[in-house]
């Protein structure tokens, strides 16, 4: 390359005699410094000299060590930083990878084919008919009015006197009595006869029992239909008719 | 002594007697050519420098991120809602390089047999055979398989993992996605249609959105598929349609395949997508167009105008009513009580040039103007064979065959307010403006949805009545034409075209059963009635929640229009 570019030709050319020539065109300059050197020949300047061309080539080359190292060093740091995020955007690829894959498993199983396949043989959940739908809270509260009758309350009981005191509860007699006492009755007949007042814990029993009794005589909640209907509304949704 | 060369360069006896003026004019050039090649040389270091510091600094080039290889090769396709059609996983396949191959072959195929017992030995052993250096062996194998095969120790086999399309509802609207090929390119449906929008690689992460309902595809197939069975058809169809935007939310057609394992030819009966292919005479269903087109065009001037019901003599045929009535029926009777004789008189009004250009304006003398590709031809007489005769029997729905989506899209414009929305099997942007052109006048509409709703409460239609819904529609039965010509008069395609809720309409439903044998059960009814209409109200009474309409036992549309010019039930 250096040859291509005619340094060799201009180094030949500077050796021998041309470079006698080239002094001789520049004899003034040339002179003064050739005097000046011989000058410094004889004086002990240039040991000075010669040791400050010696520490600056070695700060030059620390300089350059320190820069290549420190270099190296970031270019080392940056490496494993792109190295450690370069991992982490790979995990998360994979993560990413693992999810699709769970949710196209998901999405296989539950496919609406076999959703609807266990609904008709376990299910069997059915669309809301129009019956079952209310136009808005006016028509609620016409269901609440002509709620069935229910049977008489028994919870105004409690305002009668109490004439003797209340037996317990069966199953807390069983538990307290100090000895087995003949019992008159079997505890199965602990409840009060029919025209016996109820004892409080056979009044939460009553209650229960009337509550219930009231729930299977109303309709369910939202439906607004009497339990006969209801039962017409879960018949088989794709009845053909004749 | 030596001489200077032909291109001058000095010799050494040349430089002898060289001027001392030529030496410094060489020595300024040399110095130059110092100078220049030193700068390159720092340019050169200058930008090596720069490349350094981009490597070091600046982010790696995307195509050395391992993340890249997340993105999928084909994009998904998806519903209206987000639920996934169609996606792509990375399966396992088996590939074989026959020449690598240790040891017995046919024993090698025996024990790749017993693993993938579902491929056939003798295709096993003639992979193992081939005279190429690398040939497949079977796709899509499971993972423990495939860690069966690696223990087989053969180094001829490959194990590989290659992209695959999978479609998680099987064979839900099997005949609108489609399904892709070996090589993965789109095969049929949307798959075909948009396959170099599904590869291509900048939008592989942006699923294509179709106007499909999953849910409502779901419910009609299955109710479909049921009514088919029940009725012993030859195939169904559906299609379900937004009249407002021309969306298709479901169509179904049965048989139907599973696209995950295609097989077999396209071809097919089961690959044949019956809404969009299949051309069929749709019969009665065809009538409320007519009468549409006769109130728009002023042919019908008043809908009290009454039709006689004697038969038409047309040629070597006559054109009579099934169940002829005796009497001249009024416009809304034309249509509850589907006579042929009354539709004809409105069409033979209307004339020739008028129905074409209703035809046209509908549509029906095009394919239809939907995304897929797999379109049928619509089937109707030449300009020179439209005759008298062609206009009569079109305009009661004989003699023309158009496809199911042909006819819903006229339904949604009958019922819409007039305004004929071109159909579309891809979402919609919200709020964007919908293409349409206006067909019917309002005030036409109106009529038609009286006309439709009571069809429906008075008239041939009463069995697709949905409680709740208000619905409307007509009821279709054409006889099949026969191989050799003519028609056969034991076989029909029944049809039901209808809206609702009719007070205010959001949805058309048209179905339709090919051949039904009649259910014994039901009275064996060959009819759209009796095969048919069942099937209407059914997947209106399970669609209309999913899509939101409410239902009112005590809401009905305004039937003041035709209010007098019918006689109701059980007077």
């Amino acid at each position: 390359m250096m040859r291509a570019l005619g340094i060799g030709a201009a180094r030949s050319a500077s050796s021998g005699r041309g470079e006698q020539v080239g002094r001789g065109s520049r004899i003034g300059r040339s002179g003064r410094r050739a005097g000046s050197r011989r000058q410094q020949l004889r004086s002990p300047a240039p040991r000075t000299a010669g040791r400050r061309r010696s520490l600056g080539a070695v700060l030059t080359v620390l300089v350059t060590l320190a820069v290549a190292i420190g270099s190296y060093t970031v270019s080392a740091r940056v490496s494993a930083e792109r190295q450690a995020a370069e991992e982490l955007a790979s995990a998360n690829a994979a993560l990413a990878r693992q999810v699709h894959a769970l949710g196209q498993e998901l999405r296989v199983r539950m496919r609406l084919p076999q959703l609807q396949s266990w609904n008709e043989t376990t299910f069997r959940m059915q669309p809301a008919s129009a019956r079952q739908l209310l136009g808005g809270t006016a028509e609620l509260a016409v269901y609440a009015i002509v709620r069935p009758q229910t049977p008489a309350p028994v919870l105004v009981a409690a305002d009668a006197p109490l004439p003797t005191p209340l037996p317990a509860l069966p199953r807390l007699a069983v538990e307290t009595a100090p000895t087995p006492a003949p019992a008159p009755a079997p505890l199965q007949a602990a409840p009060a006869p029919p025209a016996a007042r109820p004892a409080p814990g056979l009044v939460l029993a009553s209650v229960g029992a009337i509550i219930d009794a009231a729930i299977a005589d109303t309709p369910e909640e939202g439906s607004g239909l009497p339990p006969a209907e209801l039962a017409g509304a879960s018949a088989p949704l794709t009845p053909i008719e004749p | 002594m030596r001489r200077s060369d032909r291109a001058g360069n000095a010799t050494p006896a040349a430089a002898e007697v060289r001027l001392p003026g030529a030496r410094q004019a060489a020595l300024g050039v040399a110095r130059q050519r110092l100078v220049v090649g030193l700068f390159a040389v720092a340019l050169f270091a200058f930008v090596l420098g720069l490349r350094l510091v981009e490597l070091a600094v600046a982010a790696p080039p995307a195509s050395s991120s391992r993340a890249a290889a997340a993105a999928p090769a084909r994009a998904d396709i998806v519903d209206r809602n987000g639920v996934v059609l169609a996606t792509t996983y990375r399966a396992m396949a088996l590939a074989v390089r026959p020449h690598d191959i240790l040891g017995d072959k046919a024993a090698l195929a025996d024990a790749i047999h017993a693993i993938l017992p579902n491929r056939p030995r003798d295709a096993i052993l003639a992979a193992l055979t081939h005279d190429g250096r690398f040939t497949f062996v079977a796709r899509r194998i499971m993972p423990e398989q495939a860690e069966a095969l690696r223990r087989l120790g053969q180094p001829g086999l490959v194990l590989e993992r290659e992209p695959e399309r999978l479609y998680p509802n099987g064979a839900l609207a099997a005949h609108l996605i489609g399904f892709t090929g070996i090589d993965g390119e789109g095969a049929m449906g949307i798959e075909r249609a948009f396959d170099q929008r599904l590869r291509d690689p900048r939008r592989s992460d942006e699923p294509l959105v179709l106007a499909i309902d999953a849910r409502v595809q779901q419910v009609l197939e299955s109710e479909l598929l049921h009514q088919k069975t029940r009725q012993g058809a030859e195939a169904a169809a559906g299609v379900v349609m937004d009249v407002k935007t021309g969306e298709v939310l479901a169509i179904a057609s049965l048989p139907a395949f599973d696209a995950n394992a295609p097989g077999g030819l396209a071809g097919m009966p089961s690959h044949m997508n019956r809404i969009t292919l299949g051309v069929y005479e749709l019969g009665s269903t065809f009538k409320p167009v007519t009468v549409a087109m006769g109130l728009e065009a002023g042919t019908i001037r008043s809908l009290a105008e009454t039709y006689p019901t004697t038969g038409i003599r047309i040629g070597r045929h006559t054109i009579r009513d099934l169940h002829p009535r005796g009497r001249p029926l009024t416009v809304p009777e034309v249509i509850i009580h589907s006579s042929n004789v009354g539709t004809a008189r409105i069409a033979e009004a209307l004339g020739k040039d008028r129905q074409k250009a209703f035809l046209a304006k509908l549509g029906f003398l095009d394919r239809v103007p939907a995304e897929i590709l797999e379109k049928g031809r619509t089937l109707y007489p030449s300009d020179a064979n439209w005759g008298l005769s062609s206009v009569l029997t079109i305009g009661f729905g004989h003699g023309m065959a158009v496809t199911p989506l042909h006819l819903a899209s006229a339904y949604a414009t009958l019922v819409n307010g007039g305004i004929h929305h071109p159909p579309t099997f891809l979402k919609r942007p919200a709020g964007a403006p919908v293409p349409g052109e206006r067909v019917f006048s309002e005030e036409v509409s109106a009529a038609s949805r009286a006309m439709l709703r009571a069809a429906v409460t008075e008239g041939t239609g009463r069995r697709a009545d949905a409680p709740g819904y208000r619905v409307g529609g007509k009821t279709g039965t054409a006889e099949k034409l026969r191989p050799g010509g003519g028609y056969d008069r034991g076989r029909n395609v029944t049809t039901f075209a209808g809206a609702f809720p009719m007070d205010d309409p959001r949805y058309v439903v048209v179905v339709m059963l090919d051949d039904p044998r009649g259910d014994p059960e039901a009275g064996g009814g060959r009819t759209a009635g009796a095969t048919i209409a069942p099937a209407f109200r059914n997947v209106v009474l399970r669609v209309a929640p999913v899509l939101g309409v409410r239902p009112d036992m005590r809401r009905e549309p305004d039937l003041g229009m035709i209010a007098g010019l019918y006689q109701e039930r059980g007077r």
